[in-house]
């Protein structure tokens, strides 16, 4: 197969050339340069073969041919030319010569190729795992703790039920439902990166209206901490976002629990959604203590590697923002968090995805 | 049926988790219903056979049959409410479920005050439809909100929104089913009719400028709710 391709190539190139010496001598008569154009087949053919052969064999039928052809005496070979021993021994070198060049240049570049590629996938390997060991950190720390408390309050209520008042149970109940609320959301955050990990190039992608995502979430966060003030921006503007939403609502969950868990503020957050160039932008920014971290990377190696000494106020954070940054990785876009930059003091967490334009509907 | 139970509602539970079953039971009694319960597809069929519940509260994922197998049996000869149970991230389970004839879906956890909540809307839109008549020129209220079907006007409070056609029928479509979640798919057939794309964009844009003119803050809307995946629901309040 690769021999027919090869040959193929190979005759089409040198009877390109061919044609075009013999055009090129109806023009000029005796005195042209036939001889440059097999060198350029030469060359191309050196280029698109494999192997150091066809450029050879194509380097001796062109001196042939240069001289039955284009040589006068036409069709007929003759060495009578004085000196023409000469002209094409160097013709027959410098032939072969650009030939093997060629060769070797093609094979080096594809070397180099391939090169890059393991690299690329060794640099991508060693990042996953690093992933998935900070995640399963994050996990094993923080799974731990809720379970403790839904055992030892279910069976406080269960063993004791007959000694202890019906507000106790009610508010060990109450703190059962809280735990669980803990765990499930770990648990959405889990399959969230399994979506986002190992199946990374099948998210389900389809056409959001940004602020859609942002409902759910907010109210979610609302009943959970009731006294927490959270406000939404959206722009006039349509945003239309190619994205998993249920992926996309995740972050957004994480990021505003986030802030009202860790931020020490819980007051004034406030959502904002926006436009910039060809991104839509969701901001998270709360008005607290701000983030001790040049970026988010810093913030997120600390919440999981520092296991000892993050407290149980740090729970989730580290898991939280772990699958923030997969599952914006794995749709392309980008996350970040700073210090806000206008003195009222607090962080900023934003990410951003590609959009889509809007076609313009008909009214009627 | 002895006559304390004359009023009471009958609720087929469907599932096969124990505890979970255990809960809603218990729940739905101290509510004032009366629980069945099967914890397959087979017995689930000779229950509504033998029983016929007023309303079915159907876990998908059963371990003989697929739940859908359920709701098509059921449609074949009841209109009785049928509320899925699923999971988050099973979005297609649940419009399927929708499409053949669900009336309603939770989302796996849930909490007890949703689970009723549905159900009393579940029965109250069964009690309308068997009951006094389709709603014909009738006026749907929710908080501020008021659209008078014969008359084809939304009012917030006293100023009088205007709609494009368009938008006005995406409206009123969900207004006349207040409380239900209406898939996509179902809305954009009854817009553009049944040849239209199924591409939902152009209902996706729709609502976004719907939402513009509707609510306060289009990003927490009060009176239409994205199902995300699924469709929209007007809430009932």
């Amino acid at each position: 197969m690769k021999i027919l391709k090869n040959s193929i190539l190979s005759i089409a190139f040198f009877t390109l050339a061919f044609y075009l010496a013999e055009v090129l001598r109806r023009h000029t008569g005796d005195e042209n340069n036939s001889s440059l154009i097999f060198i350029v087949a030469i060359v191309l053919i050196a280029r698109f073969t494999d192997g150091y052969w066809y450029g050879v064999v194509a380097s001796a039928l062109s001196v042939f041919f240069v001289n039955y052809s284009f040589m006068y005496p036409f069709s007929q070979f003759t060495l009578q030319m004085e000196g023409y021993h000469v002209v094409a021994i160097s013709f027959f070198a410098a032939s072969v010569t650009v030939s093997a060049v060629t060769t070797r240049m093609r094979k080096e570049t594809a070397q180099n190729e391939r090169l890059y590629k393991e690299q690329t996938e060794i640099k991508l390997a060693v990042e996953k795992g690093m992933m998935r060991e900070n995640l399963l950190r994050a996990v094993s720390h923080d799974l731990r703790t809720p379970l403790t408390g839904i055992i030892g309050a279910s069976s406080v209520i269960y063993e004791n039920h007959d000694t202890i008042t019906s507000e106790e149970t009610a508010q060990l109940a109450q703190n059962i439902i809280t735990d669980a609320q803990w765990l499930i959301n770990m648990v959405e955050n889990l399959l969230s990166v399994t979506h986002t990990t190992e199946y990374g190039a099948k998210i389900n992608k389809t056409n959001e209206i940004f602020e859609e995502i942002v409902a759910l979430p907010v109210q979610k966060v609302k009943t959970r901490y009731p006294d927490c003030k959270i406000s939404v921006e959206v722009p006039e503007e349509i945003l239309l976002v190619p994205m998993d939403g249920l992926l996309i609502r995740q972050v957004l969950l994480n990021l505003v629990e986030n802030a009202v868990k860790h931020s020490g503020d819980r007051e004034n957050i406030v959502i904002r959604l926006y436009r910039q160039d060809d991104m839509a932008v969701c901001e998270v920014r709360d008005h607290g203590k701000g983030i001790g971290f040049e970026n988010i990377d810093k913030l997120i190696e600390d919440v999981t590697m520092n296991k000892d000494t993050v407290s149980d106020a740090t729970r989730g954070l580290g898991l939280g923002l772990s699958v923030c940054k997969s599952i914006i990785k794995a749709h392309g876009g980008f996350l970040e968090a700073e210090n806000a930059a206008d003195g009222d003091g607090g962080a900023v967490f934003r990410f951003g995805l590609k959009m889509e334009e809007i076609p313009v509907y008909e009214q009627h | 049926m002895s006559s304390i139970n004359q009023n009471k509602r009958t609720i087929l539970v469907i599932e096969d988790d124990k505890s979970i079953s255990n809960f809603i039971c218990t729940a739905l009694q101290s509510g004032g219903y009366i629980p069945l319960t099967a914890s397959d597809g087979e017995q689930a069929k000779q229950m509504l056979a033998s029983h016929g519940p007023d309303l079915i509260l159907l876990d998908l994922g059963l371990p003989d049959m697929d739940g859908i197998e359920i709701i098509k049996w059921v449609r074949e000869w009841s209109s009785v409410p049928i509320i899925v149970v699923s999971a988050r991230g099973r979005e297609a389970d649940k419009v399927d479920a929708l499409d053949f004839g669900a009336d309603d879906y939770i989302t796996k956890p849930f909490g007890l005050s949703e689970l009723t909540a549905r159900i009393r809307t579940a029965l109250r839109h069964a009690d309308r439809t068997s009951g006094s008549g389709a709603p014909g020129g009738e006026t749907v209220t929710v908080g501020d909100l008021s659209i008078d079907i014969g008359k084809r006007r939304v009012m917030l409070g006293e100023r009088e929104i205007r709609f494009t056609a368009i938008e006005y029928k995406i409206v009123s479509l969900l207004a006349k089913q207040v409380g239900r979640v209406l898939t996509y798919d179902y809305i954009i057939k009854e817009i553009w009719g049944p040849y239209a794309s199924s591409d939902n964009q152009i209902l996706r844009v729709n609502m976004a400028n719907i939402r513009r003119k509707l609510e306060e803050n289009p990003a927490e809307p009060k009176y239409i709710v994205t199902e995300l995946g699924v469709g929209y629901r007007m809430l009932e309040k």
